[in-house]
């Protein structure tokens, strides 16, 4: 991975993801993003650029916990005490992106005792792990289908808590682990149990585009862009500064965006109709429709956020019926259309 | 159109990988333990610009070793904590050899696949990947995380020591290309060819049709161009694509033909999958793309991904060679270590001294001694968990004239199983026999998505290979069970066999044959149910049944309904 990211703007298609990635940027509480089918669609790419293009973060330097510099009243221990002596130095970083590999362990996941200074100085010092490490940013996790439930258990109690508590081997401390969970998998190779997948705030179905035109336009680019990353960056330069923008804008804008009791109805009976599972499906509906306001510059919820909405966060908590092959999206479609018409 | 050599094409993707691998990944190869391995490797380690030591990796690598950890044996010999650097670490700016990749776990290949992408801020040369395939008929498949990332597939099988012979390398060619690449410009019409090969090969992922795009600018780097010609992308293709089609299978609608280019319009036409797969065949004019398709399809091929549909099992025996791999899989993934209570059990080191270190700096005081303290209390016992997965196959008469039912039925109690049976893990697959053979529809899988693509509702028709049938089901029901899982057999059949193994189309003796080999095959080995399928009930199935150590029932309309409740209920109780 060069250390440019190619530029959000110049990906070819993937609305669909795109749009998933930007509503979890305006709102980190969402629950996450599960991306299921082809591999090859360039999701890795899609996440790198996203988090190159957020603005950049104040990071207490040196902190394994990823402290806030601004927010005084957050930070841990250490960094407090560096705090109190007015040592407090501050970096400024892009929102990491953290891979999650299949065979990592719980130790390398949660975080772990520092042995080296346990057995050297007889100090029980806390070393921290990939959740620490993604702290403000997100988890990237390939084939989640494939992770051990356990795993995918911790994983998702953190991304809803925005907390990692560690209880075991003497230790005993909770850090803050704010991030977004970004699970992807092929569902050929194994599906996601209901359970879980029922937690991941919104679901897209990716695929790689079936027409020639489109994809030459993507072996352009990234041609264009492994060659001189630099050249090719600077070339998106102004409209990745324009998305960005709005992001920002967006991000201040959504506490004050508002639903009115007519779209909370259409959301409820949107729902039902569907007879999707449990309240979550709901809460995610609104949610991500009033990130799609938001991103807009709306002050209100509209019907055409909701509708932008309901396939991303819907379609997974659709009972299954294992005799009809309709796809979920299709099915969250056609409801759409019939709730708040066409 | 250039068709090159296995020999030439296996030491141009040498060649091309150790001029970029950042961009290339590494080679996927097939070859057995031999001359011409050995040959091609030392090659390949001469092509390579830093010039540094092959990384041999064993199969049997474990996720430990690959990521830098505790060195427990010099950490007690030192009496301090001292870490070795992981495989990754190591292998960075050098080229990293797999050998039997085809073995490798899939949290392995993860770690492999995460090291390749320099993932976590890793920042030092990156790795060239090279993967030897050493099944034999190239039938076991590569992690596809791993697979998708390596750009080269290359096929040594079949090549003898004196046919070695062609144009020759050196390093200088490489650094040719790593020197002249990025100013090799490709137009439109070659990218458009290769996009269009691809989709054509059923291959969706984008980064395949990338790395070709890249292997043909490499290729006209090496011959001191600037610009890519014809040649150039035959031969790119012809080091990429091969093993990477997919055949659709029949259910599904034909591949992707590319439309006409005038007419898309890049944001429409990709928000809108289904409208490319309609229109247009083939125009004349793009010789070249149907000649990459014929080199590519013809050469030999070892798959990765998807299986094709009606594979014949490995033949040659049951245990197999993927022997080793599936011990180390039957003993569980390593639990939480347990405290020790009665000092049975293998120790974990690791646990042990993590639960020591709190206490050493008390203990050191208290003993006035230095070094590391281990007191009995510290120790700490390795546990596996075992997960007892069942694997549920179907062997499903797919002949005479209430073929086509009873598939439709059994495919219904396959997904019904499937969509049920997430908790569980449980897998399934489908056997079907018709005609002159059984062949595994659907091999073990626990996807819905999978079963739908692949049981077909096809029905062979013709005669009845019973016997051929237990065979199958007998090879299937003990791999899986070297896998660690419990095999359970469900027979969809009327019971009426009519030709032997050896092909002899007579009742009797396929009867005969069919009791024998149930008796000495499944009897007492694998737990079945037998779904009688017959209009009326007749002895002769009921003891056919027994011979199999089934139970028995008796359901003329086969319906995947009862099916699937009756079978969940038998890997229940058990």
């Amino acid at each position: 991975m060069p250390d440019i990211a190619f530029p959000f703007s110049a990906i070819v298609g993937q609305e669909a993801l795109k749009d998933a990635l930007l509503v979890s940027a305006i709102d980190p509480n969402l629950g996450g993003v599960l991306a299921f089918g082809d591999r090859g669609t360039g999701k890795t790419t899609m996440i790198r650029s996203l988090a190159a293009l957020l603005p950049v973060q104040s990071v207490v330097k040196d902190c394994q916990f990823r402290c806030d510099a601004d927010r005084p009243a957050k930070l841990c221990e250490a960094c407090q005490g560096l705090s109190k002596e007015g040592t407090l130095k501050s970096v400024q970083e892009t929102p990491p992106v953290i891979d999650l590999p299949l065979g990592a362990t719980e130790d390398r996941v949660l975080g772990a005792i520092d042995l080296e200074r346990a057995l050297g100085r007889g100090e029980i010092v806390f070393e921290a792990g990939l959740l620490a490490a993604a702290h403000r940013g997100f988890l990237y996790v390939d084939e989640v289908n494939l992770l051990d439930d356990h795993l995918v258990d911790i994983l998702l109690d953190a991304a809803a808590s925005g907390v990692n508590r560690i209880e075991r081997e003497g230790l005993s401390l909770s850090h803050a682990a704010d991030f977004v969970l970004i699970g992807s998998g092929n569902p050929e190779e194994g599906e996601l149990r209901p359970q879980l997948l029922d937690r991941f705030g919104v679901f897209v179905e990716v695929s790689t585009p079936r027409d020639v035109a489109s994809r030459v336009e993507i072996i352009k680019r990234r041609q264009a862009f492994d060659e001189d990353p630099e050249g090719f960056a600077k070339s998106w330069k102004r409209k990745d500064a324009a998305l960005r923008k709005r992001i920002v804008t967006a991000r201040e804008r959504r506490p004050e965006v508002v639903a009115s009791d007519e779209i909370l109805e259409r959301c409820a009976t949107l729902c039902l109709s569907l007879g999707s599972d449990g309240l979550r499906g709901e809460l995610a509906l609104i949610r991500t429709a009033t990130g799609f306001a938001a991103l807009a510059g709306k002050e209100q919820v509209e019907t055409a956020h909701l509708r932008r909405a309901a396939p991303l966060a819907l379609s997974h908590r659709l009972r299954k019926d294992p005799l009809d092959e309709t796809k979920a999206i299709a099915r969250v479609e056609r409801a759409v259309e019939d709730v708040l018409g066409s | 159109m250039n068709v090159i050599g296995p020999w030439d094409r296996a030491l141009l993707c040498g060649v091309l990988s150790m001029a970029r691998p950042d961009v290339f990944g590494g080679i996927l190869i097939r070859a057995a333990q031999g001359p011409v391995l050995s040959n091609w490797l030392r090659q390949v380690e001469s092509f390579d610009l830093e010039a540094s030591r092959m990384l041999m990796v064993p199969a049997s690598v474990g996720p430990d070793r690959l990521q830098a950890s505790l060195s427990v044996a010099r950490s007690l010999s030192e009496g301090r904590a001292i870490y070795q650097t992981g495989l990754l670490e190591e292998a960075a700016g050098r080229v990293m050899v797999v050998n039997g990749v085809e073995r490798i776990a899939n949290d392995v290949a993860a770690l492999l696949a995460s090291g390749l992408d320099q993932a976590n801020g890793i920042k030092a040369g990156h790795i060239a990947f090279i993967g030897v395939d050493e099944s034999f008929d190239g039938e076991n498949s590569i992690p596809g995380i791993l697979a998708e990332r390596l750009a080269f597939r290359a096929d040594l099988h079949g090549l003898r020591a004196n046919d070695l012979n062609g144009i020759v390398y050196s390093r200088e060619d490489p650094r040719r290309i790593r020197a002249s690449m990025s100013a090799v410009s490709i137009d439109e019409a070659a990218l458009t060819t290769i996009a269009a090969a691809c989709l054509s090969l059923g291959i969706r992922s984008m980064q395949v049709p990338i790395f070709c795009m890249h292997a043909a600018r490499g290729l006209a780097a090496l011959k001191s161009r600037s610009t890519v010609d014809e040649d150039d992308i035959a031969v790119a293709c012809q080091l990429v694509l091969p093993g990477r089609a997919h055949p659709m299978p029949e259910t599904e609608a034909p591949p992707p033909q590319h439309e006409d280019l005038s007419k898309s319009d890049p944001d429409q036409s990709s928000s809108e999958p289904g409208q490319s797969e309609t229109d247009g065949a083939n125009e004349a004019g793009n010789g070249l793309e149907t000649q990459i398709i014929e080199a590519v399809t013809s050469a030999p091929i070892m798959l990765d991904g998807a299986p094709k549909k009606g594979r014949r099992q490995d033949r040659s025996g049951v245990s197999g060679r993927s022997g080793e791999n599936v011990i180390a899989l039957d003993r569980g993934r390593p639990d939480r270590p347990l405290k020790s209570q009665s000092g049975r059990g293998r120790i974990d080191v690791l646990a042990t001294l993590r639960a020591a270190s709190p206490m050493q700096a008390a203990r050191q005081r208290a003993s006035g001694q230095n070094g590391l303290h281990i007191r009995k209390s510290d120790l700490r016992i390795k546990r596996f968990r075992r997960r007892k997965q069942s694997s549920v196959i179907f062997i499903v008469d797919a002949s005479g004239s209430a073929a086509m039912h009873r598939m439709a039925e059994a495919k219904g109690a396959v997904e019904r199983l499937l969509s049920q049976c997430y908790s569980r893990r449980d897998l399934v697959s489908l056997i079907a026999f018709s005609g002159e053979e059984a062949s595994v529809m659907l091999p073990p899988s626990r996807s819905l998505v999978r079963a739908r693509r692949q049981i077909s509702d096809l029905a062979g028709g013709g005669a009845t290979p019973l016997a051929h049938a237990l065979v199958e089901a007998y090879k299937l029901a003990r791999a899986e069970r070297d896998r660690g899982r419990t095999p359970f057999l469900v027979f969809l059949t009327d019971g009426r066999g009519n030709i032997t193994l050896d092909g002899t189309a007579d009742r009797a003796a396929s009867h005969d044959q069919v009791s024998n080999l149930g008796r000495t095959l499944i009897k007492g080995q694998f737990p079945a149910v037998f779904f009688d399928t017959s209009r009326r009930p007749d002895p002769r199935t009921r003891r056919l049944s027994d011979d199999l150590g089934a139970q028995y029932q008796f359901l003329p309309n086969a319906d995947g309904d009862t099916v699937s409740k009756i079978v969940r209920q038998r890997i229940g109780t058990r």
